[in-house]
């Protein structure tokens, strides 16, 4: 920058933030209002601020910084979404990232956060979202799931779990007496996530995962259960009605509830129903879908 | 024929059946058969620090203490330094990420639906490939 007595260090800094960073494109940036707001500039005029070099000018050595910051996150997005990134192709995964980050910008100071919206960013701009409203499902309902899936995969990794919380214990089911057993309240462990898919995105990932070459596969339901223990995601393909159970679960439905809910809903006999029942939730709690349980005595969990 | 109406010893019965099972899960401890178990696909990256993960100094490769610096993420791996061309950065024209952007200073990001035409492109191939049907492609 040339020698000004109105130099602040911190506008620059928050100029050339603005600039670099800009969807647009750099020349858009320098027009953009918020960079304006810090100078007033246009972009034949940028050597006022950024000194041109031997070779290249103000533009384009500014452009360098701007193609550097979409390539950290583009490499971030291929590293959220890696069996995305292989079915669409690098290329065309990098056009929909870069899309992507025109229409919803990183906001936050970490880049955690960066692929936040990328399944609702490939739901809103669908090419056939009208079919789809119609309750079609088509080829880009396979793209969406597999986003959806990658993600919460990512999130369950980073989130909160009950690593280092002592598990489910059968004491705590020992002091609630057998007719108050409708109104317990099973507590879910923190990372316990369920997901309904148009496609069985599940196995494709886990191909993806064993470098297997998956090809799109044809639509079918799929429901999966996400947990993790031991800082290690599981996945769990699960039944529709176990879906459904779990859904009130995690809304915090009573057991009694819960049953009461889906009872309704299964064609299987009472005799079948109530196996399904027992080795569904033998399942889950083996699997650590509970961290504890609320007894209608105690407002608070027992731990 | 759905479960409707319950009467209070059907009710009973899969209540028990429930908790029975929650008590079972309790004496097992952590297997489940069909739970598939990956490596975390941040581990398997190359770069596992990304800006304020809590989880940060943990990570493999990640026992740095980057947390809220945000700035550790592929550190070395994209710094066009000076003239050089930054191919490879991605940003510019029909092949983002695979381009020569050098002496175009900036990288205008395409915004358009190309991108789902391409897929769409892609999809067709594909599914001739396989000998599958499809539908056509929606008039957008």
């Amino acid at each position: 920058m040339q020698e000004n007595e109105d130099f602040d260090l911190g506008k620059l800094q928050t100029w050339m933030q603005t600039v670099i960073s800009h969807a647009g494109g750099i020349e858009a940036g320098i027009a953009s209002e918020e960079a304006q707001r810090e100078f007033k500039i246009a972009p034949d005029t940028l050597e006022k601020i950024i000194c041109r070099s031997n070779n290249l000018t103000s533009t384009e050595r500014l452009g360098i910084y701007g193609n550097a910051y979409f390539a950290r996150l583009l490499e971030c997005l291929r590293e959220s979404f890696p069996a995305l990134a292989y079915a669409l192709g690098d290329e065309l995964f990098d056009e929909f990232s870069l899309e992507y980050l025109q229409r919803y910008p990183s906001q936050s100071y970490s880049l955690c956060e960066l692929g936040g919206h990328f399944a609702a960013h490939l739901q809103e701009t669908r090419p056939d979202a009208e079919q789809r409203a119609a309750g079609q499902i088509d080829w880009p309902d396979f793209l969406i799931d597999l986003a959806t899936l990658e993600w919460n995969i990512e999130q369950v990794f980073d989130g909160p779990g009950t690593e280092g919380k002592p598990s489910l214990a059968i004491a705590q089911i020992e002091s609630i007496s057998p007719e108050q057993w409708s109104q317990i309240i099973l507590q879910p462990g923190p990372s316990l996530r369920i997901l309904e898919f148009q496609f069985p995105v599940n196995d494709y990932y886990t191909e993806f995962r064993q470098e297997k070459k998956p090809e799109m596969p044809a639509p079918r339901p799929q429901y999966i259960a996400l947990n993790r223990r031991e800082y290690v995601v599981r996945r769990l393909e699960i039944e529709p009605l176990e879906y459904r159970l779990l859904e009130r679960i995690l809304c915090g439905d009573s057991l009694g509830d819960v049953i009461q809910r889906v009872a309704a809903e299964a064609e299987v006999p009472l005799e079948q129903f109530a196996e399904l029942l027992q080795q569904w939730f033998q399942k889950w709690t083996t699997a650590q879908f509970f961290s504890s349980i609320s007894s209608p005595q105690a407002e608070t969990p027992i731990d | 024929m759905k479960l409707n109406n319950l009467n209070r010893r059907e009710f009973a019965k899969l209540t028990a059946a429930a908790v029975g099972g929650v008590v079972a899960g309790t004496a097992v401890s952590g297997v489940v058969e069909g739970s598939i178990v990956d490596e975390s696909p941040l581990l398997s990256g190359k770069n596992v620090c990304r800006g304020l993960n809590p989880k940060c100094g943990g990570h493999k490769g990640g026992n740095n203490a980057c947390a809220g610096q945000g700035a550790c993420y592929t550190a070395n791996k994209h710094t066009c330094h000076g003239s050089n061309d930054c191919k490879g950065q991605g940003g510019c024209g029909a092949r983002p990420g695979e381009n020569a952007c050098k002496g175009k200073g900036e990288c205008g990001v395409p915004l358009s639906d190309s991108a789902w035409k391409r897929a769409r492109a892609n999809f067709e191939t594909a599914m001739k490939a396989a000998g599958k049907k499809f539908g056509p492609a929606p008039a957008k």
